[in-house]
């Protein structure tokens, strides 16, 4: 091929990628918004319209198949997650009233563009840089303040992040330079061929792990959940998560890997001790965001069992839906309370006129826990039966000792989540301490109250996703 | 009426519905909504126990169910998973019917009994409501995801209750109460996702109870009892049998998992003692009878033996821990436990004079255990004080008060004449003629019997007989005799409690043709 064909040929694809082309295209013009304005409602502006015409061009997009020179994928369930992780993006952001400078804007356009190319990459390259995009803007936003506690975390962070990114381009490049497979399309059982391959996938995996956030590439998650801006938070622990889950789902959905296979004993492993790490970790934690942190730890343990395992889009999707609903709802309330420096669970207790947030945050809280009558519960419920069909057709020892530790997981989530409620139904307030008045608009109840009451809508009619 | 079962099962969320609309300020609303919902429910059940079919000899189990509703509720493919199929699929034989007229008549009193709950009114009544459907959801369900549902979510709505509306030490009671009964139905729920992946009805699965008692076994499924599946080592069956065992009885409760049952009862405000003693153990007994030996007989009679030691154990535990309380409420709290006994008892005896015992002890201690609860409220509600050694003759201060006591002791020690003692007699009988356990164990719950008889008689002398003496001078202008209100709960009780124990048949024609069938249907699957 010729360059001018070749050059055609890009041209013709990037129509292919119009998702992904028109936020670089706003995130551009974003910049120079910038340069021209100060004003926050033009910046704002751009930054949706930005959004929604991403989101068009996903909702548009039918094409199926490799594009770009094979260098991207896509497939029914990769343009579903477009639309979540860009519909995501954009609550975090809208429902928040903080307001930001135009470099803020355009850093969470940048971390969504590589988080899309995340769940379409198929060449090694572009999934190493995608992930590298998503990870240098991580970053920047956890320092974004330039508060001492955000600082420190960004630090962690970043080293924690040079350490998993060295580690993911060792295992490309080991995986590369036994097997000469470039895309991971063409991974079949290649990888698994020679020790150094093993050991080369081994490290690809665990590099992406790192942004999912599975053990021992938790440690960063609590610190920067803590202390980054709000609005970051809630896509950190949305949008990244749900990207990196989606290539593990694309890496494993390539292998011919058997279930009794030791790296696949490893991969169980770890997930499990995501789980125990995140229910457990998060008992003894006092503030809220952390704890919050440590239940995403869990639930990324849950998430992965979905993509290891033998295909099942409608059920992934379902429970990624219902977790994005969860936790921009989650810290769409907890933002609300923090703005009146209500940061732990016991201060729950300083304030007793909120009671309706309160009854929309139970229930969010039990959705996260995965008790009936909420949509956390059918997700968790759709994971069990997963597991258990897997089990059944594979028999191994790894996915009946998944499906236990993930139900009785629930014992344990019931305990810390529901602390919030506890102390502020339950608790006795004490006599002496003076009771606070909160004052949290009435727009921002029904908002709240809006995301209770999906959760439980999509418990009677869960249709109305898959 | 058509779908008479949807009625008196969704109209007290309707009403809460409603409830969510009308402003806090006006408390004394909430009350009559909440009265109105549980009147409505009261009068439903009485028309389905006219309207019911006693005669009906059941061929199968599913042609055993009377009013029956179904309905595609959620209906979803899930590619090579195949489908997700949730029913909404009520019915009730003879063993549910009682159970459903007991709750809703119980829930009336416990109704009465908040009447002067003041304090947040409005969410207190709606959580009452709440939990009065998810008991009759749980009793009327014939799909395993509806029945689960409905199990789970009676939780949340007592956490609150207890949690919100009760006593010194309720934060820890109602965390407990949560924790052992979540703990409890993630057993439950494991079993659950195992049948529905291998039982089908029309060539897919199904969580239809039916299919599941019917024996629609899809082949080569890990619990077809045919395929004799194993896991790690352990047949999978008995491995469900022993979660659901494990699931129902910490619900039920069965010593050693009924520790959350005493700091509830003590903690939890009168009414919701009421509702919890008289309903949400019978919720665990009722899961007993249709899931664990109506869809795992095959296994029930391997461990027959075992599940008898356990409810011989609480009826011994139980009662030797009521003797030695001073508290009245944990007395008859830890009553209560040993009452579940025998439940427990009469149903591993696997004879059919053992589960009409079990069912009718059920309905039986549905009624006396409120009102005793009833009765420690009264003199909780004068004092704020139940501990037995404060209060000494108070008989000749309050007779009524002495007269309700003695009627509601004795049923519960099991006289003749009153229902308790038939309960007990019928679980004996059948726990001496069942050939699936020693007769030793039919005979240490004899001995419960007679344990029982100590810590109500002891009680009764101590409390009531005797010079009249109550601690604080402070309480006797407090000590006056049941009011109009106490009355109103307490005669109802009384009456039923007499006619049941002269008239066991009011409830045994109900069920017999049912249990019979049930009996059958177990002995045909005996290995």
């Amino acid at each position: 091929m010729n360059l001018e064909d070749q050059l055609v040929q890009i041209l013709s694809d990037l129509s292919l990628a119009a998702t992904e082309t028109s936020l670089i295209v706003g995130s551009l013009a974003l910049l120079v918004t910038g340069l021209i304005t100060k004003h926050s409602v033009w910046i704002k502006g751009v930054f949706i319209a930005s959004l929604i015409l991403s989101f068009y061009f996903a909702w548009d997009s039918s094409f199926h198949g490799y594009f770009l020179s094979r260098s991207l994928t896509s497939n029914h369930l990769s343009v579903s997650f477009s639309k979540l992780l860009i519909i995501s993006t954009g609550a975090a952001i809208l429902f928040n009233r903080e307001r930001h400078v135009m470099e803020f804007y355009f850093l969470i356009l940048a971390l969504l563009i590589g988080c899309l190319f995340m769940i379409k990459a198929n060449s090694f390259l572009l999934v190493y840089l995608s992930i590298e995009l998503v990870s240098y803007v991580s970053y920047t936003l956890t320092a974004f303040r330039f508060k001492g506690e955000s600082n420190e975390s960004a630090i962690k962070y970043l080293l924690f992040g040079a350490m998993s990114s060295s580690i993911l381009l060792i295992g490309l490049g080991l995986v590369y330079g036994t097997t000469e497979v470039f895309y991971l399309s063409d991974l079949g059982s290649f990888a698994l061929n020679s020790p150094a391959s093993q050991i080369g996938f081994v490290c690809l995996l665990l590099g992406v792990f790192f942004k999912v956030a599975i053990f021992p590439f938790h440690i960063w998650v609590p610190g920067v959940y803590q202390s980054a801006p709000i609005d970051a938070v809630t896509i950190f622990s949305v949008v990244p998560k749900l990207a990196g889950l989606l290539l593990l789902g694309n890496i494993f959905g390539s292998m011919d890997i058997v279930d009794s296979h030791w790296i696949m004993n490893l991969v169980f492993l770890l997930g499990l001790a995501s789980i125990l790490v995140g229910t457990f970790g998060a008992l003894g934690q006092k503030n809220v965001r952390r704890m919050v942190a440590f239940g995403s730890i869990a639930h990324s343990g849950f998430l992965l069992a979905f993509v290891i395992g033998p295909i099942a889009e409608d059920l992934l999707m379902y429970y990624a839906v219902i977790y994005a609903l969860m936790n921009v709802g989650c810290f769409y309330i907890i933002s609300h309370f923090e703005s009146h420096s209500i940061f732990t669970t016991s201060q729950y207790t300083q304030f007793s006129n909120q009671s309706v947030l309160l009854v929309t945050f139970s229930l969010i809280l039990i959705s996260l826990i995965g008790i009936p009558p909420m949509a956390g519960f059918t997700a968790k419920f759709f994971l069990f039966t997963y597991l258990w069909e897997w089990f059944q057709d594979s028999g191994s020892q790894w996915i009946l000792t998944y499906l236990i530790i993930s139900v009785f997981a629930t014992v344990v989530a019931l305990f810390y989540y529901l602390r919030i409620p506890y102390f502020y139904f339950v608790k006795d307030r004490s006599e002496k301490s003076e009771l606070k008045l909160l004052e949290i608009s009435v727009l921002a109840k029904i908002l709240a109250t809006l995301f209770g009451l999906s959760l439980l809508l999509l418990f009677f009619v869960p249709k109305l996703v898959v | 009426m058509q779908n008479p079962l949807s009625y008196i099962f969704l109209f007290p969320l309707l009403i809460a519905l409603i409830m969510l609309c009308v402003p806090s300020r006006h408390w004394k609303v909430f009350r009559r909504f909440s009265l109105a919902a549980s009147s409505v429910q009261l009068t439903l059940a009485v028309l389905l126990l006219a309207n019911f079919n006693q005669e009906l000899r059941p061929q199968s189990w599913s042609g055993a169910f009377q009013f029956v509703e179904k309905t595609d509720w959620i209906n979803l493919s899930l590619g090579a998973l195949g489908n997700f199929n949730v029913q909404y699929f009520l019915g009730v034989d003879g063993i549910s019917l009682p159970l459903v007229a007991l709750s809703s008549f119980v829930l009336l009193i416990g109704v009465v009994a908040s009447w002067n709950i003041q304090e947040k009114a409005k969410g207190y009544h709606i959580l009452y409501l709440i939990l009065s459907a998810s008991i009759i959801g749980c009793f009327i369900a014939l799909d395993f995801f509806l029945f689960y549902l409905c199990f789970e979510f009676m939780l949340l709505p007592m956490f609150f209750l207890i949690g919100i509306w009760g006593g010194d030490r309720r934060s820890y009671a109602s965390m407990k109460f949560f924790l052992y009964t979540l703990f409890g139905s993630l057993f439950i729920l494991i079993v659950m996702i195992g049948l529905y992946l291998s039982v089908e009805q029309a060539g897919v699965n199904t969580f239809s109870i039916v299919a599941m008692l019917d024996g629609n076994y899809l082949e080569d499924a890990v619990l077809n009892p045919h395929a004799n599946y194993e896991i790690i080592g352990h047949s999978a069956r008995a491995l469900a049998f022993l979660f659901l065992l494990i699931g129902f009885g910490i619900k039920l409760p069965v010593v050693p998992v009924h520790t959350w049952l005493p700091d509830a009862h003590v903690e939890a405000p009168t009414p919701i003692s009421v509702v919890l003693a008289g309903l949400l153990l019978k919720v665990g007994a009722y899961g007993l009878i249709r899931i664990l030996y109506g869809i795992f007989p095959d296994m029930a009679f391997g461990y027959a033996g075992w599940v008898a030691f356990f409810g011989v154990l609480s009826i011994l535990y139980g009662g030797l821990n009521a003797l030695a309380q001073r508290d009245l409420k944990k007395m008859v709290a830890y009553s209560s436990v040993s009452h579940m006994g025998f439940v427990l008892v009469g149903m591993a005896s696997l004879t059919s004079a053992g589960f009409s015992g079990s069912l009718f002890h059920m309905i039986s201690h549905g009624l006396i255990s409120p009102a005793l609860f009833l009765l420690v409220g009264v003199i909780y509600d004068r004092t704020h004080n139940r501990l037995m050694d404060d209060y000494s003759g108070l008989a000749s201060k309050m007779p009524t008060y002495t007269f309700f006591v003695g009627i509601f002791f004795f049923a519960g020690l099991g006289l003749p004449g009153l229902s308790g003692f038939v309960g007990e007699l019928m679980v004996l009988i059948g726990a001496f003629s069942s050939s699936y356990f020693g007769q030793w164990i039919s005979f240490l719950a004899v001995v419960g019997i007679i344990v029982s008889a100590a810590y109500f008689l002891w009680t009764i002398q101590r409390v009531f007989f005797g010079r009249y003496f109550v601690r604080e001078a402070s309480w006797n202008q407090a000590m006056l005799d049941l009011t109009i209100r106490e009355k109103l709960m307490l005669v109802p009780l009384a009456i039923l409690v007499l006619v049941l124990g002269v008239f066991p048949r009011v409830i045994l024609d109900y069920s017999h043709n049912t249990i019979q069938f049930f009996i059958e249907h177990i002995n045909l699957l005996k290995p």
